[in-house]
């Protein structure tokens, strides 16, 4: 079915997602060692996925100029190394499982998983690359100056997060869990796909600064939905383990907020269940994080803050793109603040 | 969980305050925090949002000049005004006049906040032609000393931060407030022993205006301080 203005976010990330699912296929390597890298490199990759990010690359290279064929290639690297950095936060967080099924590290142990996550991560570089061979050196250096600094800001996000759970630090703020979300988080999910897909459209003329307000408003209301759902969505849809957020001691916005609003004693307690490794964490200990989440208003407060931003994305989406003409590709990007934080 | 313990006020914090977040009481002593958060959680959503991009505009802008990247002084990222080179179209003009314009601002409010934060016996000012001028600012253990070659009467205002002296210090050009005046550039900073020596130049053609930079750490790139000259022609 053609993606017309009326189409549905839904809709057209399943348009979007197949095509780039199709074109990545070629770009698996197949044969020896099938097993012990192929294979798992593939994994992830074909398990599924939303294909949000590819989605929105290829609708914004579109509403800026670019066609169709011109971007693929850029979308499909954007989910090989999205794959690739699934790989590496589920070995770093210990996660069980990823779209409803075993995390690869679970599949065929850590050493194994770590490497098919190195080559899926260099492997990303080689579609857009080639890609771009038409848009001459100079767009190829800019486009390469955006992965490194996409890949730097990423790798300190999650460097915040980890060393934050490893040094059992709970004395931050809701500005300290934005500015993490905005590295770990947004600047692959969203500030990535946008800029390079603005870049490929308008011919490397766009003004690339002038998309950071909604680009990281919609990547920072996700990440939140994404919190909240981790707590309380359907495990079906969500597949991901339920609560996997409090087992791994995340800092999400419902814990920083919990501590806020918590008593010294209350305060020292959830130190102490954040401080036990996550295999000695009990349910117990686990059940009443979240229980005092909800009686808190903790999840509420998230959602509502999700939506503050979510408003000002949309705001910022009216103001930034309002220039541009009309098309199917745009009423798409215009509906995904309300999808972000609507999706269950 | 205990009603006392809902109403116990948030604990201060030893982290980065941010005032704008600090305006939006969240656990007022009025209200349950339940309650609260609905009146305030999309509004302080949005506001924290800004203030986090806000934040990290200025900390790009800070890097990229650190990393000297050529038309740092107005990009987020250091892409500089790359991206409308080779284009003369009205809608990039104005994105080129706006990012102008936000950038002066930002300029205007650091140079408040240097006024603010002025530090007695940091001035020195040169009205006379052809001579250099000396001042010694005491700080810390160490001190500075400013020394102006100018052929125009000069206004020199420099403001280490607390413990500067013990940094590896370096200065970025002068840029002034009217961004087609060309940038002071080659301020010299020299260290013997605890004392410091900033040799400013000024040329003879170098338009009256107000003209500021950063001093910051040649190690880790954080600001040390502030060094401003105001040029008063004549």
């Amino acid at each position: 079915m053609p993606i017309t203005s009326d189409s549905t976010v839904a809709e057209v990330l399943d348009d979007y997602g197949k095509i780039t699912r199709a074109e990545l296929k070629n770009w698996l390597p197949k044969g020896d060692p099938e097993d012990y890298l192929y294979g798992p490199m593939s994994d992830y990759p074909m398990r599924g996925g939303r294909m949000f990010r590819p989605s929105l690359c290829i609708a914004t290279a579109k509403v800026f100029g670019a066609s169709l064929e011109q971007v693929i290639p850029a979308a499909v690297s954007i989910e090989l190394l999205h794959n690739a950095l699934l790989i590496h936060d589920d070995i770093e967080d210990e996660s069980d499982e990823r779209r409803g099924k075993p995390t690869l590290h679970k599949k065929i142990g850590t050493p194994l998983a770590l490497n098919a996550g190195d080559s899926l991560a260099f492997l990303s570089l080689r579609p857009i690359i080639r890609g771009s061979a038409s848009m001459g050196s100079d767009s190829i250096v800019r486009i390469l100056e955006e992965f490194d600094q996409m890949a730097q800001q990423t790798a300190e996000g999650q460097a915040l997060d980890l060393g934050w759970r490893r040094d059992n630090h709970i004395e931050l703020c809701e500005a300290d869990y934005l500015k993490m979300v905005l590295k770990k988080t947004c600047w692959l999910t969203t500030l990535f796909p946008i800029r390079l897909g603005a870049l490929i459209g308008s011919g490397g003329r766009a003004n690339l600064d002038s998309l950071f307000n909604f680009a990281f408003f919609l990547g920072a209301a996700f990440q939140i939905q994404d919190d909240v759902l981790n707590l309380i969505g359907n495990h079906e849809r969500y597949g991901k383990e339920l609560g996997g957020d409090l087992l791994e001691g995340k800092r999400t916005l419902m814990l920083v907020n919990l501590l806020e609003l918590s008593s010294s004693s209350e305060r020292v307690r959830i130190k102490a269940i954040l401080d036990t490794p996550r295999d000695a964490r009990s349910d117990a200990s686990v059940s009443w994080l979240r229980s005092a989440m909800i009686e808190r208003g903790c999840i509420e407060y998230a959602k509502e803050l999700a939506h503050g931003l979510a408003g000002a994305a949309s705001h910022e989406f009216d103001k930034t793109f309002k220039e541009l003409p009309e098309s199917s590709d745009k009423a798409f990007l215009s509906k995904l603040p309300s999808w972000v934080i609507e999706r269950s | 969980m205990t009603e006392q313990a809902w109403k116990r006020p948030a604990l201060e914090r030893t982290k980065p305050h941010r005032q704008l977040a600090a305006n939006i009481s969240l656990t007022g002593s009025q209200q349950s925090p339940k309650a609260s958060h609905a009146m305030t959680g999309a509004a302080k959503g949005a506001q924290l949002g800004y203030e986090v991009s806000e934040e990290q505009m200025e900390e790009g802008k800070a890097q990229a000049r650190f990393h000297d990247i050529p038309g740092a002084a107005s990009d987020l990222f250091g892409s500089g005004f790359s991206d409308l080179k080779g284009t003369v179209s009205s809608e990039n003009f104005l994105a080129l006049s706006e990012r102008v314009m936000k950038d002066t601002l930002l300029w205007v409010e650091f140079v408040a906040r240097s006024v603010q934060w002025q530090m007695p016996g940091s001035k020195s000012e040169s009205n006379e032609t052809s001579k250099s001028a000396e001042q010694t600012a005491p700080a810390g253990g160490g001190g500075f000393t400013t020394e102006v070659s100018s052929l125009q009467p000069v206004e020199v205002t420099f403001q280490p931060h607390p413990g500067a002296e013990s940094r590896s210090l370096g200065v970025h050009d002068l840029r002034g407030l009217d961004a087609e005046s060309p940038a002071i550039t080659g301020v010299e900073v020299t260290r013997d022993g605890d004392q410091w020596r900033l040799r400013i130049g000024i040329g003879q053609s170098q338009p009256p205006g107000l003209y500021t930079g950063i001093v910051f750490d040649r190690e880790d790139g954080a600001i040390r301080g502030s060094l401003s000259v105001a040029v008063k022609g004549g």
